[in-house]
Formats: C-alpha cells, structure tokens, sequence
C-alpha cells in the first residue's frame, strides 16, 4: 500500500486546470493521489476511438492496436509536469512552459490495449532551482508496463520559446 | 395559453460547455408561457438537425453509408432541454430517464429532421422526480417528407449529487465488482481487433473496447473506457467545471447498443456452429433493406427500434470504465429483445429494461 494522499482524487477539470496540454494530446484523465512536490499517481484510460487508432486498416491484428509507446511516454510525463506544476499559483502556470531536459533508462515493458487503464506513478528524486529530475513507473492491473529511471523538465517562461517577452 | 415566442436561435456555430458527441441542434425554436421559466412552466420545443457525415462521430456510423444513431435524437433532445430549461450558470441539463423511445424509420445523409417536443415539469410525488427540478418532454420526429421516424418520451433535470465514489479509486482503479458480477482478469473473449471484424461501426464510433465474457444466447459482458483524447472532449472552452466532463449518456447507451449488437452476433454463430471455428456471422447477401429471418450476418445492420425504460443513476468521467452487462431476452425472427445495466468500476451508472433490435439487410 502506499501513503495517504494529500489530496482527495481530481478530475480533468484539474487536470486541464494545472497543464496546458489539451484535445488530443491530453494524456491524463483523472489525479488519484497527490503529495505536492514529492509523488503522484494518474490514470489514462485508452479507447478504441482515441485519434491515435483513425488509420488502422480493417482487417488488422490486435498487435496494431497496441497504443504507441511515444503516447504513453507522453502520457506519463504529462502527469510529472502535473506534480510539478500542482502547487504552482495560476498566474505563474499561465507564464511558463515546462520543457522535457532529458530521459534516460525509459524502458516499455509490456504492450497497452484498448480497454486498458493506465495508472501511472511519479516521484520527484531531485530539485535544482526550476530543473526536476522523476522516476516512476507506469502498470496496467498488476502487469508493469512501463519503467522510468530518469526523467528530467525544467520550466522556462513562456516568452523564451515564442521569442517575444510578453 | 398565452404564448412567448422566443424566435428561432442558430446554433450550429454555438460551442457547448459540456462533452457531447456532437452539436445534436442545427436549429432551435422554442414557444413558452408567458411568466419565467421555472418549475412550474410548460414550453413547446422545435428543433431541426440536418444528419451530416461531416459530424463528429458521424464518419463512423457507418462508413459508406452516413444514418443518424437513434441516440443522437436524444442528445438532441437534451440539447434543447439545454437550452429552453437550464439558468445561467448552472450545471447542463442531462438525460435521468428515457421513458420510451421507438425509432420507425431511417434517417440517411442530408436529411432534415424535425422534432417537435413538449416539455413540461414533472410534478412531485410522480417516479423519477427526487430532490432538483425534472422535466417530463415527449417529442415527435419527422423528415422533411412527412415520414415520423421517432417518438420520444424523457425525463431530463440536473443530476442530484453523488454519493462520493468508492475508496476502490485509488490503487488499481480498474476495481473490479465486489458482488462478483465481472472479474475481468485473463485475456479478453474478443479484443479490439475481433470487435471491429464483427461490428459495422468504425472509428471514432466503435464504443467497445473488450468483450469479457459471453454465453451466446444469455448474456455479454464488455469494456468501454473513457478518456479524455475522445472527440467528445475536443473544442471545450477554458474553465468548465467538473461536471462539464461527464461522459455522454447518449454515448455510454449507443456503447451499450454495440454490446447487444455483439451478443446477438455471437448468438447468431453458436447457433450456426459448425461453419468455423470462431464464424460469427457468416457472409450472407440480401437484398438491401431486406428483413432477415433469424439471427443477424455480418452483413446485416443491427438498428434500435425500441428502448424502454431506461435509467440514468451515475455520472462517469475520463479515467472510469464502462462496464456493460447485456442480457438477451428473446430472440424472434430479425427482432431481439435485450434487457442489462451499465457499470462504471462498482456504480451501477444505467439500467435498460428493454431494448429491440431488428436485423436488416444492410447492402
């Protein structure tokens, strides 16, 4: 079992509250727990009519429909920019973007199918300044599907990407 | 009765500020008594839609062959109930109770539809009235031609609050029942993949995911999970509050469909055993719009021709699956009667008393 979360389950209303990402790319549905600036545990349900499956031809194998391991990357580090940004004030959150340093040892340890919820687990091991450095893991019931040694961000106002101070 | 004509509003362009499969309202028109709309008022509805391809969710119902799913009459429904009835500010107006719904002819590609709904207040004491505001609407739909391809009856209102979710969201929200009704570990009975063979609907209109178990004859149990990558969620407006997300119930029903459409599929073949190993539905050829004799092929579309009696009672949002248990009641020639519940985690979130579906031959 793991620790009482801080903070009761929040929905995507949260969720689109606190990161920018939005439809299709909004990979996380749903915060089950959270304890600011230390962990957090996410979900991501995958569907059949997700826009990732729209060209699979008729007649394909189960084993295309395998949900791509770059969306559950994605999916998963979403839900680290969510624990980062968690008990950030809005204003702040509205100036700045949270940009992937580097990942290393991410291995994709089993295929994810439609019907599958995703849970995903994210701990911060290390804070400098605005750089966060997470590791974790992903499962589906008991089945691990995805390890994560290392996963570096740091967050950087918005005006330095779009070149233009706002 | 003294009449206030509130004009004709278009809303095709009007984005919702709630999840919904689709803008179900080209156009909507509504006359009421004079006085405020409040509990006690009374209001005539019309509403035109003009069934598109072009819609979300539409490019999949069904390839080729562009035909309104009965349960966007509905959504259309509730998108007028929306409309005529909700304060601002207030949570959206969602379907509790589809009293009877009983759809009579097809509605193809660049038809008009017009529906013509009385709404009026469900008075206390009545069934399916608790605690906030409820509206009994009974609608009649017809082409542009004349032909009535629906009558509808409904109770709409705003949802009563829900009893927090079971602690069972949290480690392994995936939880399965506790009174043993679904115990989806193993491997699926039928994957994406096998779902798509058998089923006529395509993306983004396939609204099951898993089959979990199935008795032909008896019973299916499937898997829709929902998530917030689904069309229904894309063009939201900023700053919706949490009930905004709630999946659509018109979706969650036409997910419950495909499962009856699944089980009588899977009944067909067992009772043509012998033709393959796994052959649901071999390829028969009839003549289009054809009734078939028994059963349902491949290549027969399965329609809802009745729905009756069916109760919302939960709310599900992206992260929680769909669970649909689909009992068949009786099979008749092209006609079955299904009966089940719809499930999120350990909610019981629908019931349908009774479902028919007729089998026609589809080209």
């Amino acid at each position: 079992m793991t620790a009482p979360s801080t903070t009761p389950p929040a929905g995507l209303a949260a969720v689109k509250a606190t990161i920018p990402h939005r439809h299709p790319i909004q990979l996380v549905d749903r915060v089950l727990e959270i304890v600011p600036d230390q962990r957090i545990v996410t979900v991501k349900a995958v569907s059949g009519n997700e826009p990732c499956y729209v060209s699979v031809p008729d007649g394909a194998t189960e084993a295309d429909h395998a949900y791509p391991a770059a969306l559950l990357i994605e999916s998963w580090c979403q839900s680290a920019a969510l624990l980062s940004a968690w008990s950030r004030p809005a204003d702040e959150l509205a100036d700045s973007v949270a940009l992937f340093g580097g990942m290393s040892e991410v291995e994709v340890l089993a295929p994810v199918w439609p019907g599958d919820v995703v849970r995903h687990e994210v701990r911060v091991t290390r804070v400098v300044g605005e750089t966060w450095i997470f590791e974790g893991a992903a499962t589906v019931g008991d089945v691990p599907v995805l390890a994560v040694a290392r996963v570096m961000t740091t967050l950087r106002p918005a005006w330095v990407l779009s070149g233009a101070p706002a | 009765m003294s009449v206030v004509g509130l004009g004709t509003a278009n809303l095709g362009t009007v984005g919702l500020d709630y999840a919904a499969p689709l803008r179900a309202v080209d156009e909507v028109s509504i006359d009421r008594d004079a006085g405020h709309l409040g509990t006690s008022a009374r209001c005539v509805v019309r509403v035109d839609k003009t069934v598109s391809g072009h819609d979300p969710y539409m490019a999949g119902h069904f390839p080729g062959l562009t035909m309104l799913p009965a349960v966007f009459l509905l959504e259309g429904l509730r998108q007028a109930a929306d409309v005529a009835l909700r304060p601002a500010g207030e949570d959206q107006v969602e379907l509790l109770w589809v009293r009877s719904a009983r759809l009579l002819a097809p509605m193809l590609g660049g038809e008009r539809i017009r529906t013509e709904a009385e709404i009026e207040p469900v008075a206390a004491g009545q069934p399916g009235q608790p605690g906030r505001p409820r509206w009994s609407v009974r609608a009649v739909c017809t082409r542009a031609d004349g032909t009535r391809v629906a009558t509808l009856a409904v109770v709409v209102g705003q949802p009563d609050e829900e009893a927090p979710r079971p602690a069972a969201d949290g480690p392994g929200s995936d939880a399965r029942f506790t009174d043993g009704l679904l115990d989806p570990g193993g491997p699926p009975v039928a994957d994406h993949a096998r779902i798509r063979a058998l089923l006529p609907v395509r993306h983004p209109t396939i609204l099951v995911d898993r089959v979990d178990a199935v008795e032909p004859g008896r019973q299916i149990r499937t898997a829709k999970v929902v998530t917030a990558s689904e069309p229904c969620y894309r063009g939201l407006p900023e700053g919706l509050p949490p009930r905004a997300f709630a999946y659509p119930r018109t979706l969650a029903l036409e997910s419950f469909g495909q499962s009856a459409a699944l089980l009588w599929l899977y009944t067909t073949a067992a009772a043509r055993a012998g033709q393959g190993p796994s052959g649901v539905g071999p390829r028969h050829r009839r003549a289009p719009g054809e009734a078939t004799t028994g059963g349902a092929g491949f290549d027969d579309l399965l329609m809802l021709a009745v729905i009756r009696d069916c109760r919302f009672t939960g709310t599900v949002h992206p992260g929680e699956t769909l669970r649909h248990v689909v009992r068949l009641e009786r099979l008749a020639g092209p006609n079955a009667f299904l009966a089940g519940e719809i499930w999120a985690d350990r909610r019981r979130v629908a019931t349908v008393d009774s479902l028919l579906a007729v089998s026609r031959a589809a080209r």
